[in-house]
């Protein structure tokens, strides 16, 4: 199945949930259990929807967001945060010219499809190059 | 403790100085009220003054009372007045003017002695007091830090919890729904079914904590506005009327376009959305909630009025703290207990006041909070911003 969500959390529930949804939904996924997998898999030429968990041990979402920046390797992608804060805090700011939507935890299976759902809408209104 | 004497005599300059001198003190001299007024300003410590009644310039008593008034007391000046002067009236206005202690002349250096000694104990005394309140203050200021570094600690702690919290909560909350949706029979269905009422209680319980906890927290910001609240009511009562939750119970809006308050609209919201929906949680089928407003100067007070089931005097008194429920055995109501401790919180936050009032069990019950009402300035430019939006 094509990939065009990756899920970056360090919690194996989340991932496993969101793979379960997705699965059903028939929108094709692979995961990262951190930033440096997010990027590894970004590297190998990931594009499409990063749903990206905020708290997250050695490079949390925010250092995971700039990495990706950095290397260049934002065109093309769209980024979700997944937050347990239920507004988005001031660090956002900086950062959030990068980031489309974000969903709280925890999310319901319609919350979560619907937020995908328009973060996809995005990548497909997109040129393709 | 440093002693001072002011006299204009020299004479009696010197005779004071040798009887001091007996007893291993040497004095500071001032010739005049004066000079002893500049010497006595250079003195940081505690000081014991002899001040002759009859000096040119500022009298003894005119110099105890500057003393008094304008000296900055960080230690104790004892002042006794020495005069030849011995009538009654005499020693009432001497020590009416801020002095101690009354010497009349001529004396001796028993006398002398034995007034230095009473000005000791005084100052003595006044040192240790003044000690003991600056060690107070230290300790209160200690300890109020102590305190403060113990709530942001809690808030902390709190917050992490919570947040800890949702990522367990995330699966049991997404696929726990899917898994009842498939179960075929009966007896898992109700497992099921039990399962999610339990996770969305525990959900309600942490997202309640976490409200109320970041409201508490020093760094709560209101973005205030001016808001209508006719609107702001209608979202509020469309939005619980027509979810899950709906029941028979009719709600209905009796406010007015046109009353405009100065609030934070998130938490007005959450204000109104607990109010209304705690009185639909009281209700029978067939009862109704209203919510209605007055305005009296720049106030505005707003009521939500049922006709559930009311609440007892004791029930009243309680309703604000946190984790009460009106009736812990009654589960099945899905209260956490937390609702009105954020209402109150938010109220307080806006400088208003909530309160409830009912005649009792069955009887029905009002809550009633106050708002402060929108300058016609800030109405005019929110006003032409919702224009504005409404173009675009």
């Amino acid at each position: 199945m094509n990939e065009r969500v990756l899920i970056v959390d360090d919690d194996r529930s989340i991932r496993y949930t969101v793979r379960e949804i997705l699965t059903d939904a028939g929108i094709g996924l692979t995961s990262a259990d951190g930033g440096k997998a997010c990027l590894t898999k970004l590297r190998a030429g990931f594009r499409g929807v990063i749903l990206l968990d905020v708290m997250m041990p050695e490079m949390d979402g925010w250092q995971t967001i700039q990495a990706i920046k950095d290397e260049g390797l934002l065109e093309g992608n769209i980024i979700c945060m997944l937050t347990a804060v239920n507004t988005p805090g001031s660090e956002m700011d900086c950062l959030k010219e990068c980031v489309v939507d974000y969903v709280c935890k925890p999310f319901t299976e319609d919350e979560l499809l619907t937020a995908l759902e328009v973060c996809l809408s995005y990548i497909q209104m997109e040129p393709i190059s | 403790m440093k002693i001072l004497i002011a006299d204009d005599d020299r004479i009696f300059r010197r005779l004071l100085t040798a009887m001091l001198g007996e007893i291993g003190i040497e004095p500071i001299v001032a010739r005049d009220g004066e000079e002893a007024w500049e010497k006595i300003q250079e003195i940081h410590e505690p000081m014991l003054a002899i001040l002759d009644w009859n000096m040119p310039g500022i009298t003894g008593p005119d110099l105890c009372f500057k003393i008094r008034t304008d000296r900055i007391e960080e230690h104790y000046c004892y002042l006794i007045l020495l005069t030849g002067r011995d009538k009654h009236e005499d020693r009432i206005n001497g020590l009416a003017s801020g002095a101690d202690d009354y010497m009349v002349k001529p004396f001796d250096s028993i006398e002398m002695r034995a007034r230095i000694r009473t000005a000791q104990r005084v100052i003595d005394l006044q040192s240790a007091l003044i000690k003991l309140n600056a060690d107070l203050e230290q300790t209160v200021a200690e300890r109020t830090a102590e305190v403060e570094r113990l709530l942001a600690q809690k808030d902390q702690f709190v917050n992490q919890l919570g947040h800890d919290l949702k990522t367990p909560l995330t699966p049991l909350m997404a696929l726990l729904p899917r898994l009842a949706k498939v179960a075929t029979d009966e007896r898992s269905r109700e497992t099921l079914d039990l399962l999610i009422e339990n996770v969305h209680y525990m959900n309600d319980l942490v997202q309640g904590t976490l409200s109320l906890a970041s409201l508490n927290s020093s760094s709560v910001e209101l973005h205030m506005a001016p808001l209508d609240l006719h609107s702001e009511v209608r979202f509020v009562t469309e939005s619980l009327g027509t979810g899950e939750a709906a029941s028979d119970v009719v709600v209905e809006s009796c406010i007015e376009e046109g009353i405009w308050v100065g609030a934070d609209r998130v938490m007005l919201r959450e204000l109104l959305s607990n109010l209304v929906g705690n009185s639909i949680k009281f209700c029978e089928s067939g009862d109704s909630v209203a919510v209605s407003a007055a305005v009296a100067g720049n106030e505005v007070t707003v009521t939500v009025a049922d006709t559930g089931i009311g609440m007892d005097e004791e029930q009243r008194s309680l309703i604000f703290n946190e984790f009460y429920k009106a009736d812990s055995s009654r589960n099945d109501r899905g209260s956490v207990g937390i609702g009105l401790s954020i209402c109150k919180r938010i109220a307080e936050l806006h400088g208003g006041r909530i309160w409830f009032e009912s005649e009792g069990l069955g009887k029905g019950t009002s809550a009633h909070f106050t708002m402060t009402v929108a300058s016609p300035e800030a109405i005019g430019s929110a006003e032409s911003e919702n224009c504005e939006l409404s173009v675009t």
